[in-house]
């Protein structure tokens, strides 16, 4: 039996692309379109799968994969048997752990018993569901394809299916959102005792539909006083209801934390697979092209490849650096000396004294982390070190 | 020497002067027509930018007459803006003709007259041209009767032209050959030639651009010039034509440029007299003075370690500039810096912006001073630029700031607005006058604070651009000047210090908190912007500190982007100044010195 423990800084991550939606939410600027043709997703799968084996036997066969990610879009979409060739396609080309996290990402209102025992049946064992509220006016505002009922449905039927691990995304801070809204989903989330929580201030991106409402003068985001407030109030919460806040925007049960969101705090390697997938394997971070077309029509791993970046230690320890602070416990500054051979103190002596005079990094014992304050502004204490 | 014409183009900014220029040089054939651009004697980016001549240019071009001779015409292009009058005035006096470009649509303009009355100065034969006839709106007849109105010059036979459709050209170069007078001269005289502009030149030093007037220079000749009194040898003598060619010689009335490996950017004066060492002139040519600077402010480097960049790039500047003058000063806030002098408002600017794009300098710029006349209760004076210099109040009697004599030129329509704006300025109006039937002249004594900020701008934008502004110091006069201070977070900011009359202190104070307020980033905690006269706080506003700066999730492991934006945080960061714990960009400079008439 091949476990994560062994050499688990050299274990590798997976995540696959899924670009395809029901339809494109408000507020989103990822990489997914509406396309949801079966001739279109088989394609995709295909193309997928040849990526996965093309780039897979690039990498040494030792390295044990202990985390699979598939995101999106909405990965939900895709049918079973496409799902499937991908996926056989990762446990043929790399050493999949049988203890490795295995996530879907899965949209409420895509869900059903049978593609949940499908699911199961293919070493999922982890789902991320994009709930963003249960309150049906800011799921409207968002432009979701679910209500609040599709929420609990969902739930319901992760339960059923025997999914123990379910990760539950909420939204706060979306245009008019009052404090008594955020609250009731809040409550409402930790009803449901989802394992994991991720919980996020919408971000809003140019060339969104609510990005123009805002930059017409339509609606208004809920200031800054209140947006803390909104955090400060869902970590109060959650924490007492026994999640630990372990990231800027996570919360989680007791080992449930996301291992694979772990390794992109702690600078392990993973490799990234489709439409627009970004990797850090081998020292290099790589993107692929994120044109639909393009990548489709690749004849090669090198032809679908948009970009290469070998980082320097330098670029590796900044990104270190305003990675791993992202982590509330912050970083561990010995596993930092023996990772780069230098003290972390004699590279960034004074930016780190200011920033823990200002009240924005705290030193304790062996970790450097954000004071509450820090989190809040991390932004600023990032870019010192970039 | 009977073949040569020696002239300049004056006129009215936006009369086309320039356009003219342009073709006169294709006319005659110096510039192929491939290599034709838009005004070519303007070569600073900026110039053709912003469409005004900021640095004169001469060129040597032939001209195939109508009485079948071939002539020498060097045309020496000046400056049209009121912040030049110094270079207009050394260059005219190397010509012995004027081509008076006035818009046959326009009129006569402040300017008009002004440099009319420059080149009259000089003894110059005037003659009057009209441009843009092309236009609907030309009205040659009006404007031939202005002319001779308003400035008392023959306009019955002017040319007409359009310089931009290419009309009329050959009639000015006929006009030219057969009015300008050839120079006079002595080849076999003591040396005396005039610099009337110079340069710097990478390979070859300064190049100075000289009318010889008697004697003959040559290459490896010793010369001196008489002001700065330093002796060169020549290295090259030349002409442009348009582009630089090396001669053997120049000779009593020719124009041309001269090379002596000179060094020392200070030492080729515009206004100096060339002669040769060892056999002077007796008599330097007349109206040699050094350009008084009328404005001051402080330039800075942006970042402290440029200081060195900075000092040689505005030496190098200094070359090209007469009226420019700096010296080393030292600011709380800013660190090391320069006390520059300038012309004007417009002047200062050309600085700046040539300091950015041709050294590729990021500085500061503190708020622009007149100097003002301090007079102490011991009875000594001061003379003071820098609002940070102006003595303890308790050892000052009076102070005494410039007045200058304002003359405006606008149609009737805008009379009321144009003596409210001169009246907000504390213009005191000395006389109003028809000029034509719906031209009008007012005449005001105003101080030069007053007009140096943007008053051109405000006159400009208050006639639709038909107002014109010509103006000349006439002396001190007591005034009541407070120092306004400008505090952040409670401590003072003395690059922000400025002397403004008591009546107006409220006002730029107010204006500049808020502008401050605007441009200052928040900050983990309020900062509070406040301007002062002495311990009195007359204007407040509050920067709000700053709750959140985070990025809530980072999908997707597209780690690049992420750091992408954290290192364009940390460029902006790197473009503020540190003032105590307050942070301030550096456009906040500029910014508080612009203001707006309509608040």
């Amino acid at each position: 039996m091949i476990t994560s423990s062994e050499k688990k800084r050299n274990n590798l991550g997976i995540y696959l692309h899924i670009p395809f939606c029901v339809r494109k939410c408000r507020y989103c600027d990822f990489l997914s379109f509406e396309r949801t043709l079966p001739e279109a997703m088989d394609s995709y799968a295909h193309k997928l799968a040849e990526e996965i084996a093309g780039r897979g036997s690039r990498f040494s066969t030792d390295r044990i994969t202990d985390s699979v990610y598939v995101g999106g879009g909405t990965p939900s979409l895709l049918p079973a048997e496409d799902l499937e060739e991908v996926m056989d396609a990762v446990y043929s080309c790399f050493r999949v752990a049988d203890d490795a996290e295995i996530t879907l990402e899965a949209n409420p209102g895509t869900l059903t018993a049978e593609n949940l025992a499908a699911y199961k049946s293919l070493g999922i064992n982890r789902l991320s569901l994009g709930c963003q509220s249960l309150s049906e006016s800011k799921l409207a505002y968002l432009g979701r394809i679910h209500g609040r009922d599709e929420v609990y449905e969902a739930f319901d039927l992760c339960r059923k299916a025997g999914f123990d691990n379910v990760n539950m995304d909420l939204m706060f801070g979306l245009p008019g959102e009052s404090f008594e809204d955020w609250a009731h989903d809040i409550f409402e989330a930790i009803m449901l005792e989802p394992e994991h929580i991720s919980f996020y201030s919408l971000q809003v991106e140019e060339g969104t539909e609510v990005y123009q409402e805002i930059m017409d003068g339509a609606v208004q985001q809920p200031d800054e006083v209140l947006d803390r407030k909104m955090y400060h109030a869902a970590i109060q919460a959650f924490t007492a209801a026994g999640y630990t806040h372990y990231e800027i925007s996570n919360a989680a049960k007791a080992g449930c934390e996301s291992r694979h969101n772990l390794k992109y705090w702690s600078l392990d390697e993973y490799l990234g697979f489709g439409l627009g997938a970004h990797s850090f394997a081998n020292g290099c971070r790589f993107a692929n092209t994120d044109s639909y077309e393009a990548y489709l029509s690749s004849e090669s791993i090198d032809d679908m490849t948009q970009w290469i970046h070998r980082n320097t230690k330098t670029d590796t320890v900044k990104e270190y650096v305003f990675l791993g602070l992202r982590k509330t416990e912050g970083i561990h500054l010995p596993t930092f000396a023996s990772r780069f051979g230098e003290k972390f103190w004699d590279i960034y002596p004074e930016e780190t004294k200011e920033l823990i005079g200002r009240g924005l990094l705290e030193e304790q014992g062996d970790m450097l982390r954000l004071t509450p304050l820090g989190l809040d502004l991390s932004n600023i204490v990032f870019s010192e070190y970039v | 020497m009977e073949n040569i014409r020696n002239f300049s183009i004056i006129a009215h900014i936006d009369h086309g002067k320039s356009t003219l220029a342009d073709r006169i040089l294709q006319y005659t054939g110096s510039v192929a027509d491939r290599d034709m651009r838009e005004q070519f004697l303007d070569n600073m980016d900026l110039e053709r930018e912003r469409g005004i001549t900021i640095k004169l240019q001469t060129t040597r071009l032939t001209y195939q007459a109508l009485d079948g001779q071939t002539y020498i015409l060097n045309l020496i292009d000046t400056p049209g803006h009121v912040d030049f009058t110094y270079e207009v005035s050394r260059s005219l006096a190397a010509c012995e003709g004027a081509v008076l470009v006035v818009d046959a649509t326009q009129g006569v303009e402040a300017q008009t007259l002004a440099n009319v009355y420059l080149a009259m100065n000089e003894d110059l034969t005037i003659l009057p041209v009209l441009n843009k006839i092309d236009l609907a709106s030309a009205d040659p007849d009006r404007v031939k009767a202005e002319i001779e109105d308003i400035i008392g010059l023959e306009a019955e036979n002017a040319p007409l032209v359009s310089a931009k459709e290419g009309i009329g050209i050959q009639d000015v170069l006929e006009d030219i050959v057969k009015n300008v007078p050839a120079p006079q001269g002595d080849p076999e005289a003591p040396l005396k030639a005039l610099i009337f502009d110079s340069y710097y030149d990478n390979y070859r030093g300064v190049v100075i651009y000289a009318r010889v007037f008697e004697g003959t220079l040559k290459k490896g000749d010793m010369i001196r010039l008489m002001n700065s009194q330093k002796n060169y040898e020549v290295t090259e003598v030349g002409v442009y034509a348009p582009y630089p060619q090396p001669t053997e010689k120049l000779t009593a009335g020719e124009v041309g440029y001269v090379c002596a490996a000179i060094k020392q950017v200070a030492d080729a004066r515009v206004g100096d007299t060339i002669t040769h060492k060892d056999r002077q002139t007796d008599t330097p040519l007349p109206g040699y003075k050094k350009a008084q600077p009328m404005v001051y402010c402080g330039i800075y480097p942006a970042e402290g370690e440029k200081y060195e960049n900075v000092k040689d790039a505005v030496e190098k500047l200094q070359v090209n500039d007469a009226a420019f003058h700096f010296e080393p000063e030292t600011s709380t806030a800013l660190g090391f810096g320069f006390r520059c002098g300038f012309l004007g408002l417009l002047h200062m600017e050309i600085i700046v912006e040539r300091l950015e794009r041709e050294f590729d300098l990021a500085v500061i710029t503190t708020s622009p001073s007149v100097v003002y006349r301090v007079v102490k209760t011991d009875g000594t004076v001061e003379m003071i630029q820098n609002p940070s210099n102006l003595p303890d109040p308790v050892t000052i009697d009076h102070i005494e700031e410039p007045i200058v004599k304002a003359d405006i030129m606008i149609p009737k329509a805008y009379v009321g607005a144009i003596m409210e704006l001169c009246q907000d300025r504390r213009g005191k109006m000395l006389h109003m006058e028809y000029i034509t039937e719906d031209r009008i002249g007012l005449h005001y004594e105003m101080p030069l604070n007053e007009v140096i900020y943007d008053f051109f701008d405000a006159l400009k934008s208050k006639t639709r651009g038909y107002g014109s502004l010509d103006y000349e110091f006439i002396r001190y006069e007591p005034s009541k000047i407070v120092k306004l201070d400008i505090l952040l977070n409670k401590e003072q900011v003395d690059a922000f210090s400025m002397l403004v009359h008591e009546s107006k202190a409220y006002y730029r104070g107010r204006f500049v908190c808020e502008k401050l307020k605007e441009i200052i980033p928040r900050h983990q905690f309020e900062v509070p912007v406040q301007a002062s006269i002495g311990q009195k706080v007359i204007a407040r506003e509050t920067v709000r500190a700053y709750r959140k700066d985070v990025t809530a999730k980072c999908y997707g492991g597209d780690i690049s982007r992420k750091r992408k934006l954290l290192e364009k945080q940390k460029e902006g960061k790197k473009r503020m100044r540190q003032f105590g714990t307050v942070e301030v960009p550096q456009e906040a400079f500029t910014a508080v010195l612009k203001f707006d008439d309509n608040k």
